[in-house]
């Protein structure tokens, strides 16, 4: 039996006019929608961080949810993290 | 459960697992504002990974999230190679392996959709953001719609960057 990768399937696809999957970039009135609710300022200032800097971010904000949260739930504050 | 990113990329590092973080963790990565709480990875389905996953996280207590307790589960190889989707709690927090995943198909399929990145303390392989937005769009969970509507508002600014003609 012969196997193809996604990709392959999708390019072979294509003259046909069948979408296996959508792209990234393809167009959606609902995500278009979506999107005007967005803070991109937020966004802008991630953008201009490394990488390690995003990760060390969701560290520090994932950090700051498990030792605040538990103060208004009854989440064990030992747990995990 | 909160998930400690930084032990359990170490553990997979230290056991040499190949991997490809996918989900919130390589949207945060990409630049989204979204906090993510969990882990997601599609991991090697073949025999020398799966026996480096099985070591990797057995002494980390990997349990199947939101079974009924008690339910007998043993993490070893012989479980990874008779499922392929894993949704785990462990003791560094809630961990997802995904030995396929809607939309990107296999690790070896994602791999070329994929580039090593620095983050948490360890390099690591990360699924680039066009391939990102392909699966949380083929994921269909209504619950993604803002995130994809923010990488996509990341992939367009990302492209306007790098078609502007440089600076002199």
């Amino acid at each position: 039996m012969n196997t193809h990768s996604l990709d392959e399937l999708r390019e072979q696809a294509t003259p046909y006019g069948a979408a296996l999957l959508p792209t990234a970039d393809a167009p959606d009135p609902v995500l278009e929608a979506f999107k005007r609710d967005i803070d991109f300022s937020l966004v802008e200032k991630n953008l201009r961080l490394t990488t390690d800097e995003r990760a060390q971010q969701l560290v520090n904000a994932t950090r700051f949810i498990a030792k605040f949260r538990p103060l208004v739930t009854d989440e064990d504050p030992t747990a995990s993290l | 459960m909160i998930t400690d990113f930084e032990k359990a990329l170490a553990v997979f590092m230290e056991h040499h697992v190949e991997f490809i973080v996918i989900g919130g963790v390589a949207g945060t990565l990409h630049g989204s504002a979204f906090i993510t709480q969990d882990l997601d990875v599609v991991y090697a389905r073949t025999r020398e990974n799966i026996r480096r996953l099985a070591a990797a996280l057995q002494p980390h207590s990997p349990y199947l999230r939101n079974a009924p307790a008690g339910l007998p589960f043993k993490w070893d190889e012989q479980t990874i190679r008779n499922g392929l989707n894993f949704t785990l709690t462990t003791a560094f927090g809630d961990l997802d392996l995904l030995g396929e995943v809607t939309g990107g198909g296999t690790y070896s399929d994602l791999f070329a959709h994929s580039k090593e990145v620095s983050g948490f303390g360890v390099r690591f392989r990360l699924v680039d953001l066009d391939k990102l937005i392909v699966l949380k769009r083929a994921a269909g969970r209504p619950k993604d719609l803002p995130v994809v509507a923010e990488l996509q508002g990341i992939l367009e600014r990302r492209r306007k960057q790098s078609a502007k003609p440089p600076e002199k």
